[in-house]
């Protein structure tokens, strides 16, 4: 037995090693997610902003921002990349929540909700401002970030009587970090790059991206200033890639994430806030590939649910994934689906 | 709990420790551990069909006892057939219900009686195959007086849940396995280390190349109905090596567990698709569930004995049943039914046409009527799974016309019209033919991982770069079940 487990040591001494390695390193702040996110919730104090940031857990920042944010918002704005940039004055408010995380999926938008609501961030609320992406209806978006917020998804599939949510659930998080510091692929990344450490600025326009203290996020300024040429450029990349962001096997609607955020849109404007719905366009080319190709016939069904719900329930809705709808052209967005962000009060006031 | 999963990799190590740390110095301890630790393993997928084993085995446990005090055979008839009725009956509930519903409203309607029956939502247990006919072959060896009844109910429990082979087999014979929870074993570094190869064989099999060939199988069988040609060659034969990969990965990983704890399950693969006929191949493919039929339903229907028409007669029907053994589905029918009619020319034939034991037995490589055997066997085999793969009938026609229509087609040029790249299908091709490599040099051994007799910095090389090979892809290839879990 003792000659059978020192071989065996031997034999997982590399393995070992190298989640050892991933476990210190941790470039992407896998392990130790929250004490990192606190410790850039911390930079922030003072109205300060923190640049820099790269490779964190988006969601686990924006729930700390929703329960810690230091003011009553008038504004609440759910929703993903595309709607990062929001500011309380581009939506007629005067002080806004921006709860807006990547490649969001309905289940942020649920989770973030529920965390604000549950630190009475909600109660002087007046407009919700809901980023409605087509992949928010694609049961197969591949989307898992979401698990971050498992707890207050599950307190808002409880309340609502979601039955379906648990279907994405496909693995704890916990097991998910413990399988990533056994990945050769992650190892080689803490091998191979460096750690970008990330700063407090007074600054609100840098050549890094910007995070506010209620959640907005300011893009590199290169980005607003990106030639067409350069844009068009990664606007063909982008339509070119093998799947479309999060619309790959996009055969269905997905109900319960309809069902949900329908939900979460009805129970705001119950106590008093009106909710408005942002369709974002995407990119020209972009959108063009979305039209020739019938795997993603969804999306224009997509934004014909959303239109529909609006219209039910008299919400009021801005944009089209169609950007001439929308009345975007190319050189109003910076990569294949953000607009600039001198742009998006033409959105919302056009 | 899969074997592939975060869940096992700690619950593995804490059995290991209480098995070899307490509870091996007296049977009852260790084999109390191996059920709790084996409901445990089965319940973690949803503890309320665990109600379910209990109820099957108890049930063969009284019925064994039951047999072996009863002198009479009538009596022992009546009990044989109580025990099939109740296995095959829950089985045949949870499993075929909803088909034979279906099937017979259909067959009504095609007469024009339009039948209004409804179907169960029912969820089938996993691995309710497996035990059910493990347990069952204990009654049978009982009835035939193969075994003594054991009076031993812990004992028993541990035989039809042992954890390692529970859920997808081999299906183990009561003769062999039950036996083996009488004794107490000394930690065997030999039988160790062993396993430890079987394991990470398995693994190898199943998360690096089963895994990676399913994300294009998938893809080209949702999408058979628009491609044409070599492209569903391809398909089938990525899903013939996916389904290797799969379950005889499973089976190894079940083995070299057994091992660690001192215990020997059957062989169930053995390199099957370096068979040179059908004949062959079924000796070698699932070995455990084509002896079951043989020795349970082949023989006491007569085998080969009572002439020609009756030896094809019990030769169709085993197939057949076998193929229905998968699933509710007349796909897995057929499947059993093409592997039979494949089968049949070889009972006319005197001359068998393997005079070795294995291709290539007395050299380093197949001569070239064994590599066309080889060959001819294969294609049968991957055409066979075809109906295997598909949700339908119509689908699996259809896969195969399509397959026939545009034979000389492009495959690259049509996988790329399925958003398959041609290093997508390299990658596969070459972890296929590692799979195949190592197999090939080990085929007169018992397994493809067998390197023992390699250097030492050799096989250490081998082993590691093994591991992480199994890292890399179980972090791409997350969360795939094993396919034998739905039988």
């Amino acid at each position: 037995m003792r000659q059978f487990l020192k071989r065996l040591a031997i034999a997982l001494f590399p393995v070992l090693l190298m989640g050892g390695f991933n476990f210190f390193r941790d470039r992407a702040h896998i392990v130790r997610s929250e004490s990192f996110i606190s410790g850039v919730r911390d930079s922030m104090q003072g109205g300060r902003q923190v640049a820099g940031l790269e490779d964190y857990n988006e969601r686990a920042l924006a729930r700390q921002i929703a329960q810690q944010y230091g003011t009553q918002p008038d504004v609440l704005i759910l929703g993903s990349s595309r709607s990062a940039e929001l500011t309380a004055w581009m939506c007629g408010g005067k002080d806004a929540l921006n709860l807006s995380v990547s490649g969001a999926s309905w289940q942020d938008h649920v989770g973030l909700y529920m965390a604000a609501g549950q630190s009475g961030k909600l109660a002087s609320v007046k407009r919700l401002y809901l980023c409605v992406d087509p992949w928010l209806l694609n049961p197969n978006n591949g989307e898992v970030r979401w698990q971050t917020l498992n707890d207050e998804v599950a307190r808002a599939a409880h309340n609502w009587d979601l039955k379906d949510y648990r279907t994405a659930h496909s693995e704890r998080q916990w097991m998910a970090k413990l399988r990533e510091m056994f990945n050769p692929l992650y190892a080689w990344e803490n091998l191979t790059q460096a750690p970008v450490p990330y700063f407090s600025t007074t600054d609100t326009v840098s050549t890094h991206k910007l995070v506010f203290a209620n959640g907005t996020i300011r893009q590199q300024k290169e980005k607003d200033a990106r030639s067409l040429e350069d844009t068009r450029e990664r606007a063909r990349e982008f339509a070119s890639r093998k799947d479309l962001f999060h619309l790959a096997k996009f055969n269905k609607l997905d109900s319960s994430g309809l069902t949900a955020l329908e939900q979460l849109a009805m129970e705001i404007e119950g106590s008093g806030a009106a909710v408005h719905l942002l369709l974002m366009p995407f990119h020209p080319l972009v959108y063009a590939r979305m039209q020739t190709d019938r795997r993603y016939t969804n999306v224009a069904l997509s934004e014909q649910a959303f239109r529909q719900m609006a219209s039910l329930h008299g919400w009021r809705i801005y944009g089209s994934y169609d950007p001439v709808k929308a009345g975007m052209t190319e050189n109003d967005f910076f990569d294949g689906m953000h607009l600039k962000r001198s742009v998006l009060t033409r959105l919302l006031h056009p | 709990m899969l074997f592939n999963s975060i869940e096992f990799l700690i619950f593995f190590p804490l059995f290991f420790l209480f098995y070899w740390g307490i509870c091996n110095r007296n049977l009852t301890a260790r084999n109390l551990l191996i059920v709790v630790s084996s409901l445990i393993f089965y319940g973690w997928w949803d503890w309320r069909f665990l109600s379910l084993l209990l109820f099957t085995a108890l049930n063969d446990f009284f019925i064994g006892l039951a047999m072996e005090n009863s002198a009479s055979d009538r009596r022992r008839n009546n009990l044989l057939t109580y025990s099939l009725l109740v296995n095959l009956g829950v089985l045949g509930f949870f499993k075929y219900y909803n088909f034979f519903i279906d099937s017979f409203r259909l067959a009504m309607a095609s007469i024009g009686v339009d039948l209004h029956l409804s179907t169960l939502q029912i969820v089938l247990p996993v691995g309710i195959s497996f035990y059910t006919f493990q347990s069952l072959s204990y009654t049978l060896d009982v009835y035939k007086r193969d075994l003594k009844a054991t009076g031993n109910v812990i004992h028993f429990l541990a035989f039809v849940s042992f954890f390692p082979q529970l859920v997808a087999g081999p299906i183990e014979r009561a003769t062999h396995l039950l036996p083996q929870f009488s004794r107490l074993y000394a930690f065997d570094f030999e039988k160790a280390r062993d396993g430890m190869r079987r394991i990470l064989w398995g693994l190898f099999k199943k998360v690096v190349v089963a895994d990676t060939c399913a994300g294009l199988v998938d893809r080209i069988f949702s999408s058979g109905g628009q491609l044409e040609g070599s492209i569903l060659l391809l398909g089938a034969v990525f899903f013939a090596f996916q389904i290797y990969g799969d379950f005889s990965g499973y089976s190894d990983i079940a083995i070299g567990t057994a091992k660690l704890f001192g215990f020997d399950l059957m062989r169930n693969f053995h390199f099957p698709y370096f068979s040179r006929n059908m004949a062959e191949f079924w000796q070698r493919w699932h070995i455990s569930l084509s002896t079951w039929f043989r020795d349970y339903l082949y023989i006491p229907l007569g085998g080969s004995r009572n002439g020609r028409a009756k030896h094809i007669r019990n030769v169709l029907i085993i197939f057949t049943v076998s193929g229905f053994w998968h699933g509710a589905n007349w796909t897995f029918i057929v499947w059993g039914l093409i592997n039979g009619l494949m089968f049949l020319p070889l009972i006319f034939k005197t001359n068998k046409g393997i005079p070795t034991p294995v291709a290539g037995y007395e050299s380093w490589l197949p001569s070239f009527k064994e590599l066309f055997q080889i060959g001819i066997t294969f294609t049968v085999t991957c055409l066979a799974w075809v109906f295997f793969r598909a949700n339908n009938m119509t689908e699996a026609l259809q896969y195969l016309g399509n397959f026939a229509k545009g034979i000389g087609s492009n495959p690259i040029a049509q996988a790329r019209s399925i958003e398959i790249g041609l290093t997508d299908i390299i990658r596969s091709l070459f972890l296929i033919g590692i799979v195949v490599l190592f197999e090939w040099w080990n085929r007169r051994r018992d397994f493809g991982f067998d390197i023992a007799r390699l250097a030492m910095p050799l096989r250490w090389s081998l082993y590691l770069v093994a591991t992480f090979m199994v890292l890399y892809f179980f972090n791409i290839n997350t969360g795939r079940t094993f396919i034998y879990f739905q039988f």
